[in-house]
């Protein structure tokens, strides 16, 4: 099903948080700067002056000294013309672009635009980031260098936290601090002493400093993660986050980042990421845990993008019992793959290696070593008729000799008529499909034979009609759209039974299903048709023409039984039509959206797969949703038992403002058949100015994988539970608030695992 | 220039006035003054002197009054003001109203500046009432270049240097 | 009962003559908008300050989870595709838009490589959806 389109309510609200914004000293007096004045000029403005021409000027009562974009306010100053040199002091403020200082003395070097404050009070430009320094030097290349210094973006009347150091320097261009001999103190009880970390003093980089997270959970028991973050240089940086785990150990975590930025945004940037616990204290035979991974992807140049991912890990359950920064539990495979793509206007070619350690099976996919594919798009011949060429030529390889290896050539001429119009359409697709199959080590016994070649020619016929008329619903005016569509699909026949499985499964059957011209992904298996599909797609337009709601449904109709199948049992009893399916997707009343989809099986009378969602979105940090899914019969092919099983799971998630700042969310998900719940959470989430504090209770399944490490097979606890108090700094380029979005990401339903596009 | 006192000094004016008992001559109407390098421009000019003692007092006034030297250092040195007093044996150069003074590129305005030829020191004073303050420019000589360096900028803007005697 | 054949695509006056740019012109999805734009008879030319701009900003892939197996084995998951774009009237604030799709699949890891295959076919689909949705906000456009 698919969410509406409006414009995206985003979950970082704009609160009131006025009594946040810390707001450096004005300037203490307005400038009549009447003269003429360029950058290379200093220009000073006083009560009385008394100068040396040429040597030494001295300038007392009200002083406002100005160079290029940097003023000095005092009551006197000095300014050697000779040594360039400037000093300064009483009710003294200083201000540039990226500081406001207020500080006792100031002795400035005007050659090199540098200067030294002492006795200071700092304040950064358009951030909530303040604090004192006992000394404070402004290099030549505009960076900060404070000593004896305090960091903090709490307002001063609460200040919840202060960072007191030795040192700590401001990159000013790179928008980050290096801090020395940092101690972190809450109210003024000192917490946490680094030697050197680095701080983010804008959220151009990492957003928020992360704070200790704590959590007490019954099989990790307590755990504390300290996440200490090194901004390396500009284009890398570094966190290292010991976990330590009162039943298990310390896990160590290390995540590098790197960019490697191009013209006209042609970026690519990866990282690499080490987890090492050695012994685990919780398993039998205290075995070590581990896992490496490294993922890079970009563009090279305008047509040329890479992508690589490498991940492996000690044993199949790594994901489900630790907190990983590379992927969770519910990812059941760990994906090897490096491709390179060329786009162009007109052609593409792609060059692909994959391999697939799937977790917690025994056998393996074949691996694709390697793929190249060539899709070529003539330009268009006469007015609107299109043709294309989609080729590849794969070798599909396998560790087990059990397995034969192959290699397929595959070419797919396209001839495209679409003839489109305001009151309907009408396409025909004229496709070939001609696959050869050399296939290695054979096994006779299964059918196979060396070398197979598989022409297949397909007639795709596709109409559609656009009805409309204006009516009425709840006194609004609506434009009412009715678009019947049918399609003829004819696939010829030919017997694949001597052609193995490499990539293809049967695909599933939903509304968008019925309009494909093939039943199976991969190539391996082009199942024959002779079936007509009739379908209706029914919409709402508001008078300002967006879509408010949309029906769609539509069945198979097969004028001939395909004969072609993954495994011969399967032919046997197919039904005449495909399911019924059918989607809706309504912004029903004002923030209220519903969406559902339902595929019922008119032969059986019975649904095969229900689920419908309701949302309720008023605003940003405001949503409640209930959602209910059904389906039947699926395969649980990890317990490779094969037996069938059915799914009713209902679910619900609230996220809602308590108070001013103060956020609660849950979710809890329930499932009908073992009458037990998945998942339940419960997070309270206090944002004051400058920290945030979160407390959450997670109950939740865990993904348990078969394996071997432990020595004696021990029986996995199907259910964690925890109690989780996280806690972070707030404040940091800009005081808005951050939002509850990645606190929805806790639970196991939210957690999005982004895919890179290299297409 | 050092030798400027000893030159011989022209005066022309519309009319002129001499009050001998006082040793008082005054000028009116556009008053050129040159004496060597020195060149004073006034509505009004009184010169009062000492024969004994050769010490003369200038009062020059107008809207305003302009007095320009060329320095030892070569460079223009420039005040105006609405009335300019010089005394030949102090060497002070006072300007009332308005008064500034421009002398190898630092400038200076203010209500009342004393300005010391000889010994180049100048000392100035804002009205008090807060609206004329005594505002300075000095140029900073390679201040450009720091800021060039930091912002590595393509372009790079001429800068004329002004040397410094 | 009223229903008449659909007389025009709908779109306004204003935006049948467009530019279209991209973050990636060599993208599918910037291919896919163009002909969709083009197939609704949208008029595409060359970006100038007197012709509204259609931006396309990014697009990007997410996967998350929608039901278990009793054994806590994932049973579905779901596909989303976002599409962040502008539209510009010319001489005016660039107007964002965010399109989502969302597709669920069934997990097999007995089949892994079948089913990778099987979300770029999801994806592609997903694509045409996504352009589809992009010429109904220009349609829908209102200043």
């Amino acid at each position: 099903q698919q969410a509406s389109e409006s414009e995206a309510a985003s979950l970082h609200p704009k609160t009131d948080d006025s009594q946040c914004l810390i707001l450096p000293p004005s300037a203490p007096r307005k400038s009549q700067a009447t003269m003429g004045l360029n950058n290379n000029h200093i220009w000073i403005e006083s009560d009385q002056s008394d100068a040396q021409m040429g040597k030494e000027a001295h300038f007392s009562g009200g002083v406002t000294f100005r160079q290029g974009p940097r003023h000095i306010y005092a009551d006197e100053a000095t300014v050697n013309s000779e040594s360039q040199q400037l000093s300064a002091k009483g009710n003294l403020t200083f201000e540039d672009p990226l500081v406001t200082i207020t500080a006792d003395s100031i002795e400035g070097q005007m050659k090199n635009n540098s200067a030294t404050l002492k006795g200071a009070q700092y304040w950064l430009k358009g951030q909530q980031v303040h604090g004192d320094a006992k000394q404070l030097e402004i290099t030549p290349e505009n960076n900060l260098i404070l000593n004896g210094s305090s960091f903090t973006t709490c307002p001063p009347e609460s200040q919840s936290w202060v960072l007191e150091a030795n040192k700590i320097k401001i990159d000013s261009k790179e928008e980050w601090g290096e801090v020395w001999g940092a101690k972190l103190k809450i109210g003024d009880v000192p917490v946490m002493y680094v030697p050197y970390m680095t701080i983010p003093v804008s959220d151009k980089r990492k957003s928020g400093l992360l704070f200790p997270k704590f959590s007490t959970s019954t099989i990790n028991g307590v755990e504390l993660e300290v996440p200490i973050y090194w901004n390396i240089a500009p284009e890398y940086d570094l966190t290292f986050t010991p976990d330590y785990m009162s039943n298990r150990g310390l896990l160590s975590k290390v995540e590098f980042r790197y960019l490697m930025p191009g013209e006209q945004n042609n970026n690519q940037n990866g990282k690499l990421n080490f987890e090492y616990l050695p012994s685990d204290d919780h398993l039998q035979g205290n075995p070590n845990r581990y896992l490496y991974h490294w993922e890079h992807q970009g563009r090279i140049n305008e047509n040329l993008r890479v992508l690589t991912n490498f991940t492996d890990v000690s044993d199949n359950n790594y994901f489900t019992d630790f907190n990983s920064d590379v992927q969770q539990a519910t990812d059941n495979q760990l994906v090897r793959v490096g491709e390179l793509n060329y786009l162009n206007n007109d052609w593409d070619l792609g060059l692909k290696v994959q391999d697939i350690k799937v977790l917690g099976l025994s056998d393996k996919p074949y691996q694709v070593m390697p793929q190249l594919s060539f899709d070529y798009r003539f330009p268009e011949l006469s007015n609107n008729l299109n043709f294309d060429i989609y080729s590849e030529v794969t070798n599909f390889a396998h560790d087990e000799d059990t397995h034969n290896s192959a290699t397929r050539l595959h070419i797919e001429p396209r001839l495209l008529l679409p003839l489109y119009g305001p009151a309907g359409s009408f396409t025909t697709e004229l496709k070939l499909y001609q696959t050869n199959y050399w296939q290695r080590n054979g096994l006779k016994s299964l059918g196979l034979e060396k070398s197979v070649s598989r022409t297949i020619p397909s007639i795709r016929l596709h109409g559609q009609v656009n009805l409309e008329r204006q009516t009425q619903l709840f006194d609004q005016n609506y434009r009412q759209t009715f678009e019947p569509q049918i399609q003829y699909l004819y696939v010829g026949y030919q017997d694949q039974s001597n052609i193995a499985l490499y990539d293809t499964a049967q695909l599933q059957e939903d509304y968008y299903g019925l309009f494909r011209d093939r039943r199976f992904s991969g190539l391996d298996r082009i199942a024959d048709a002779n079936q007509v599909t009739l379908g209706l797609t029914s919409r709402l337009f508001d008078e300002s023409n967006s879509e408010k709601l949309k029906f769609s449904f539509g069945q198979i109709f097969y004028l001939r039984n395909s004969r072609v199948g993954l495994s011969n049992n399967e032919l046997a009893n197919q039904p005449s039509s495909s399911v019924l399916a059918a989607e809706l997707d309504a912004h029903v009343y004002n923030d209220w959206y519903v969406s559902s989809e339902v595929q019922y099986d008119t032969k059986l009378n019975e649904t095969r797969k229900y689920e419908t969602t309701l949302d309720f979105r008023p605003e940003a940090n405001k949503l409640f949703q209930l959602s209910y899914r059904f389906v039947r019969d699926l395969v649980n092919s990890n317990a490779n038992t094969g037996d069938k099983v059915d799914i009713a799971q209902a679910g619900t998630r609230i996220a809602w403002p308590v108070k001013q700042n103060l956020y609660f969310v849950g979710d809890w998900y329930y499932d009908f058949k073992r009458k037990r719940s998945i998942e339940s959470y419960a997070g309270f989430q206090y944002e004051s100015c400058c920290w945030v504090a979160r407390l959450s209770y997670h109950y939740r399944i865990r993904t348990n994988f078969n394996d071997n490490i432990a020595t004696t097979p021990i029986d996995r606890e199907q259910f964690e539970s925890g109690i989780y108090l996280n806690f972070m700094i707030k404040g940091l380029g800009g005081s808005g608030n951050l939002g509850i979005s990645d606190m929805l990401k806790d639970s196991i339903f939210n957690y999005r695992k982004p895919i890179y596009l290299t297409d | 220039k050092q030798d400027d006192l000893k030159q011989d000094l022209s005066i022309s004016a519309k009319s002129q006035a001499g009050d001998l008992k006082n040793n008082k001559l005054s000028y009116f109407g556009n008053v050129k003054i040159t004496q060597g390098s020195i060149k004073i421009h006034a509505d009004e000019m009184s010169a009062v002197s000492d024969e004994k003692s050769g010490h003369k007092v200038f009062v020059a006034k107008g809207k305003p009054a302009t007095f320009s030297q060329i320095l030892d250092s070569g460079e223009l040195g420039t005040a105006s003001a609405y009335n300019i007093r010089y005394d030949s044996i102090s060497g002070d150069l006072v300007l009332k109203g308005g008064a500034e003074l421009d002398i190898g590129g630092s400038k200076m305005k203010a209500e009342t500046i004393r300005y010391n030829i000889e010994n180049q020191h100048v000392t100035a004073a804002s009205s008090g009432d807060g609206n004329d303050r005594v505002q300075t420019i000095i140029p900073a000589e390679n201040y450009q270049e720091a800021r060039n360096k930091n912002k590595k900028s393509s372009s790079k803007p001429k800068t004329k240097t002004e040397k410094k005697q | 009962c009223g229903l008449k054949l659909q007389g025009s695509y709908s779109i306004p006056q204003e935006l049948q003559t467009m530019s279209l740019t991209s973050q990636d012109k060599y993208s599918k999805l910037t291919r896919l908008v163009h002909e969709r734009m083009q197939l609704n008879n949208i008029s595409i030319v060359d970006l100038n300050q007197s012709k509204p701009r259609l931006n396309l900003i990014s697009d990007s892939l997410e996967r998350s989870t929608l039901s278990f197996y009793p054994s806590g084995n994932v049973a579905e998951y779901e596909l989303m595709y976002h599409v962040n774009f502008t539209i510009q009237l010319p001489n005016q604030e660039a107007k964002p838009f965010q399109v989502e799709i969302r597709r669920d699949y069934l997990d097999d890891p007995r089949t892994a490589l079948a089913k990778s295959r099987e979300m770029n076919l999801l994806v592609n689909e997903m694509r045409i959806q996504a352009a589809d949705r992009i010429v109904q906000t220009i349609a829908a456009f209102k200043q």
